[in-house]
């Protein structure tokens, strides 16, 4: 049996939850995985990890003692989702001032430890495979555990959200209807959720690295913002769940 | 009856791993046995396939030895992605390995009887070469002097080590290798592969050059080929493309207007010089 | 000569008499999309677009030429499984293709069937889903077009507006009612008997010459030069960096183009275990726009985008007639309407052929 560790940070529980969903309804992982530590259900066993799943950003040195001490435990270390992969929607803060975010959320703002700038995974540590997805899709944690279990790892096919819309045989939203969407420079893997629901995608699974330059960035803005596409939306994709993306995309 | 199209087309053979050689830091040869036959030539490639994980194309690294009903095969890979990793990391002797293959157009040795060969290969690029060199060996009558320039970043680089002072051996074979770096106890040259070109003595126009390596290290070779004299139908380059179907079908692997699947691997320069020096086309 | 009525019966002669199944282009909740054609009422006879780079509008009318589908969908999905092979490879099946019912395509534009003769060219019986599937068709049924839409220009490159053969029967529709049928095989010959038209008067035919003519003097103009000085153009200035560079600068590589492409062939292989531990073996689309074409494991031969653009246009006009002797762009103009960026491949084709004026303008 494999010993795999759901490990959450800071992050709404999302992707664990597809994770652990994923992992119930197959009864052939089942019998080849075994969850020795989980955060939410609290069962702690200290020993050593095959396998590490990490969902959420980093938001203090408590949290990157924890992240360090699962790595030196664990064979592979799986960023799990965009807040581990990137900094997820929690990224929004940034630039903000710290102590105002608090109070505007929290009755007691001074019991929270957070540093201003949410973290990434990999900042931290050793990151062995990322699954991107706000929440991440359970087949892709599905695929995962399956080629895990046989000593690979998925194949990693970087792509466009339109590449799921055509092949899903959707019409693009954005040519057929005028609706803003930012699929063509986001990372696919959601399946083109919002397009089959004939709404624009708005990033959640970040911003593309590979082929986005500040200057093609700058072009596919200028498009989506003639289409009437609200500042909160492109400020959500870019800075909220594709923040390191962005940040790196900026930088080129 | 399109049931067994695609079984006939990409259905992977069983292969059991009989032997595993270290090569190099990341690199391993594999030996495989294939029941019944399996008629692989010198420069052609199969689809070797981890279970469940993918398929990498890996050139043929020695002759095929027929053994009772089996076909003994062997394979050179190094760990460069998903695939190879993982073929590198778990199998071992007794783990079962698909087969698919063998694809692609070889080095036409038949073609060349009677001519002087010219083989330059750069790091992991003398695995395609080696099977040539081990053609040649037996059936030396067949052709005339024979070189080997071989050379690798580092020594610990070179593949076949263990073998290649037999090179030395072959009558009528000069071998000449290179190291990029300079290393303690290296008596051969320092520098890269294809200055050895300049050093060759034969007459151009009654040799044919096989090359294998990295692009840009066969770029330069295929120069310095050219200033020696050969003509640019006698030199032959193996490439590498993004292969995954192995017969034309996916269309990844295109390079100019060549399938490099099956038009390829092994080009002549003259059908693909308007293409080798043009970035990414 | 006869009506729109005529082609609810000819769809019905098709599937009753001949026992076929029916697909092409069917119109259902506001969009045309790709599907079986049962009646009348599946056709997009009550619509028509309209469309610019980058921009596609369904409207009212009774021109329908292109939406974003293509024959391709049916006979190269956009996802097909090979094989299921055990772990020992003992135990090894393909999907089941026999039940792979007898198809007519119905309704296909001229630039349709060209394209399917250039997918027949470059994937033949190489693909055993394509092949299984090009077999199923017993009929091909096609719709000419009497006016372009923005975007068209199949008289450019020689794949319509009118269809001279490789069809069964084909009709067009000189206005919202009458409709103008012709054969052109043996088996188009006797459906036509059986639907028992009038045939068609001088002035009919007049008009349908007229009117084909019309519309290929406008899909005609898209290059500003022949298409052998075109073709010698961009392949001697494939290693202008600078100008391609320029000629894609708003490509942002999403892709759009190769999947609406009705010749983009190309397939990412996958490999995948199910439930069953089964190992299987599927491809998907890709295409030359993403991301991981030329991409090998430890490298990239292709990693710039104006890399992947320029493949993508030297492959259409200069590549394909290379490898199969036909120009792989049928003209249909659907690369130019789902770009989301707007890029217009005429053009990107006329700057590169004219040496960088006005490059990509």
């Amino acid at each position: 049996m494999l010993r795999v560790a759901f490990l959450k940070l800071t992050s709404c529980s999302g992707c664990l939850n597809q994770a652990l969903v994923a992992l119930l309804a197959s009864e052939d992982l089942l019998s080849k995985y075994e969850v020795v530590y989980f955060t939410e259900l609290g069962t702690i066993s200290s020993d050593n990890y095959d396998l590490v799943l990490v969902e959420g950003s980093v938001s203090n040195t408590k949290q990157e003692r924890e992240l360090e001490e699962f790595r030196a435990r664990s064979k592979t270390l799986v960023a799990l989702g965009t807040c581990a992969v990137q900094g997820g929607v929690q990224s929004l803060r940034i630039g903000e001032d710290i102590e105002e975010v608090k109070k505007t959320v929290y009755p007691f703002p001074e019991k929270i430890d957070v540093y201003s700038e949410p973290k990434p995974v990999s900042d931290i540590v050793k990151v062995d495979f990322f699954i991107q997805g706000c929440p991440v899709k359970g087949e892709a944690v599905v695929n995962l555990l399956r080629k895990y279990a046989i000593g690979g790892l998925p194949l990693i096919l970087p792509e466009s959200v339109c590449s799921e819309c055509k092949r899903k045989g959707l019409t693009c939203v954005m040519v057929s209807q005028g609706i803003p969407c930012m699929g063509p420079i986001t990372v696919s893997g959601c399946g083109a959720l919002c397009p089959s629901f004939q709404r624009g995608c708005y990033g959640c699974y970040g911003l593309r690295t590979w082929d986005i330059n500040v200057f093609k960035l700058e072009k596919f803005i200028d498009k989506v913002n003639k289409l009437g596409a609200p500042g909160s939306m492109i400020q959500t994709a870019l800075r909220g769940y594709g923040y390191k993306s962005f940040k790196y995309v900026k930088g080129r | 009856m399109q049931v067994s199209d695609s079984l006939r087309i990409l259905r992977s053979r069983k292969a059991i791993v009989v032997r595993v050689v270290d090569e190099a830091p990341a690199v391993k040869t594999f030996t495989l046995r294939i029941e019944g036959e399996h008629d692989i030539k010198p420069g052609q490639f199969n689809m070797i396939y981890y279970w469940g994980i993918g398929e990498a194309p890996i050139s043929l690294a020695n002759l095929p030895v027929r053994s009772g009903g089996s076909t003994i095969i062997e394979h050179t890979v190094r760990s460069t992605g998903i695939v190879t990793n993982t073929i590198i990391e778990k199998a071992r002797t007794g783990s079962i390995l698909g087969v698919r293959g063998p694809y692609g157009k070889g080095w036409p040795l038949d073609k060349h009887e009677n001519m002087n060969i010219v083989i330059v290969a750069g790091g992991i690029g003398l695995a395609p070469l080696r099977p040539v060199i081990k053609y040649i060996e037996k059936n030396r009558g067949k052709y005339r002097d024979i070189y080997i320039l071989y050379g690798a970043r580092t020594p610990t680089d070179m593949l076949y080590k263990y073998e290649l002072d037999n090179y030395f051996k072959i009558p009528g074979v000069k071998v000449m290798l290179s190291s990029d770096v300079r290393v303690e106890g290296w008596s051969h040259y320092v520098g890269f592969v294809t200055d050895l070109v300049k050093n060759i003595e034969v007459k151009p126009e009654e040799t044919v050059s096989y090359v294998c390596g990295p692009e840009v290290m066969m770029r330069v070779a295929v120069r310095r080929l050219l200033e020696k004299g050969f003509r640019k139908e006698n030199i032959y380059l193996s490439l590498e493309r993004r292969m995954r179907c192995g017969i034309g079908l996916c269309g990844t692997c295109q390079f100019g207007h060549y399938f490099v699947c099956k038009d390829g691997p092994v080009f002549p320069y003259s059908e693909v010089e308007d293409y080798l020096w043009i970035e990414g086309v | 000569m006869g009506s729109v009525y005529d082609l609810d019966r000819l769809i019905r002669i098709l599937r009753e008499n001949l026992n076929l199944q029916l697909q092409g282009y069917r119109y259902h909740a506001g969009r045309v999309s790709w599907g079986e054609i049962n009646g009348i009422a599946d056709l997009p006879l009550s619509v028509e677009d309209y469309v610019e780079p980058g921009l596609y509008r369904l409207k009212e009318g009774y021109r329908f030429r292109h939406s974003s589908v293509s024959p391709k969908v049916f006979l190269l999905p956009s996802e097909q499984v090979f094989l299921y092979e055990s772990e020992d490879y003992a135990r090894v099946k393909a999907p089941d293709t026999s039940e792979m019912r007898q198809t007519a395509l119905f309704g296909i534009k001229p630039c349709d069937r060209r394209a399917i003769e250039v997918l027949d060219n470059i994937i033949g019986s190489k693909n055993p889903v394509y092949a299984s599937r090009r077999k199923s068709i017993a009929a091909i049924i096609v719709e000419e077009c009497l006016e372009p839409n923005n975007n068209c220009f199949c008289g450019a490159v020689g794949s319509g507006p009118s269809i001279e053969g490789g069809f069964d029967v084909a009709y067009a529709r000189l206005d919202e009612k009458r409709v103008f049928f012709k054969y052109g095989s043996e088996l188009g010959r006797d459906i036509l008997v059986k639907l028992d038209l009038k045939p068609a008067g001088e002035r009919e035919v007049n008009e349908y010459r007229e009117k084909i003519e019309s519309t290929r003097e406008l899909t005609s103009r898209a290059f500003s030069r022949v298409m052998r000085e075109v073709q010698e153009n961009l392949l001697s200035k494939a290693r202008d960096k600078d100008l391609w560079l320029k000629v894609s600068e708003d490509c942002v590589g999403c892709g759009n183009c190769n999947f609406v492409c009705p010749t983009c062939f190309c397939l990412e292989f996958e490999y995948s275990i199910n439930e069953q531990n089964m190992g299987v073996k599927t491809a998907q689309w890709t295409g030359c726009l993403l991301y991981t074409y030329g991409q090998v494991a430890g490298g990239h031969f292709r990693p710039e985008l104006y890399t992947r653009y320029r493949h993508f246009v030297l492959h259409k006009f200069v590549f394909y007639p290379k490898q199969i002797g036909l120009i792989g762009c049928v003209g249909c103009g659907r690369c130019i309407t789902w770009c989301p960026m707007g890029i217009d491949l005429r053009g990107s084709v006329n700057s590169v052929a004219q040496g960088g004026v006005n490059a990509g303008k």
